[in-house]
């Protein structure tokens, strides 16, 4: 099972809502991948064991995963593009 | 979330703002007179917007959904308010500005309440014709029976 990570700037709740959805979204896709919402600081040692970043506060860094954007699956808006990149980043 | 969080004597239509601070002063005198939340809410909600702005850049109109941490609030509630339009930055940018029209100021207790709050809000942000509504609604009432037949609330 792939994994994925999800980050926010402040707290946990924003990060949760994203996973749990992105969760249904990718188990609906049959996608065999599990989110897992972690503390920003701690994205760094994540990256290498994990198949893409879902970022949900704007990062300049360059990540050597697929960065993907977090605000798309709170708005509905670019979700099916954001979507697809992280289908596409668990083959 | 419940349906309880909601009150009806919370919500403001068409409030006019000249920004986000002027916005939390204008809400924090209603929410302390009322006994929803301490002294120490309004630095708190404007200093954590500050450094975690909240706007969520829906379409057509953006939503912005404040909050602080649980230690400033005395009763749980949602603040629902429909704004003229105040500058906002979005959530994940504190560089980039939305026109926010719709704010529902969330005063919460716990962090899983946080979590399955902003799961329904998110979900019914999305769903056209409930905005559409939200911004017709003329009076309090109006909009409070369209808040309470939102999917997902819980008793």
């Amino acid at each position: 099972m792939k994994k994925i990570i999800v980050a926010c700037g402040s707290g946990v709740a924003t990060s949760q809502t994203v996973a749990s959805k992105v969760n249904r979204l990718l188990k609906e896709n049959k996608v065999d991948a599990n989110v897992e919402v972690i503390d920003l600081k701690s994205v760094d040692r994540h990256i290498a064991s994990s198949a893409a970043y879902i970022a949900i506060t704007k990062t300049k860094k360059e990540y050597p995963i697929p960065v993907i954007n977090g605000i798309a699956f709170l708005t509905g808006i670019g979700q099916d593009v954001e979507l697809k990149k992280l289908i596409e980043a668990c083959k | 979330m419940k349906r309880d969080m909601l009150y009806e004597e919370l919500i403001e239509l068409d409030m006019e703002a000249a920004d986000i601070d002027d916005f939390f002063e204008k809400m924090s005198v209603k929410l302390l007179k009322l006994g929803y939340v301490k002294e120490t809410f309004l630095e708190a909600i404007k200093k954590r917007e500050a450094e975690y702005p909240t706007a969520l850049p829906v379409e057509p109109y953006a939503v912005a959904i404040p909050h602080t941490d649980s230690e400033h609030i005395i009763k749980p509630f949602i603040a629902p308010v429909r704004l003229k339009t105040v500058k906002w930055c979005e959530m994940a940018a504190n560089d980039v500005e939305h026109d926010v029209r719709f704010v529902f100021i969330l005063g919460i207790h716990g962090s899983n309440e946080h979590v399955e709050l902003l799961q329904v809000l998110v979900e019914n942000f999305q769903d056209a014709q409930l905005m559409k509504d939200l911004l017709e609604a003329r009076t309090s009432k109006q909009y409070m029976k369209l808040l309470l037949i939102m999917k997902g609330l819980a008793g």
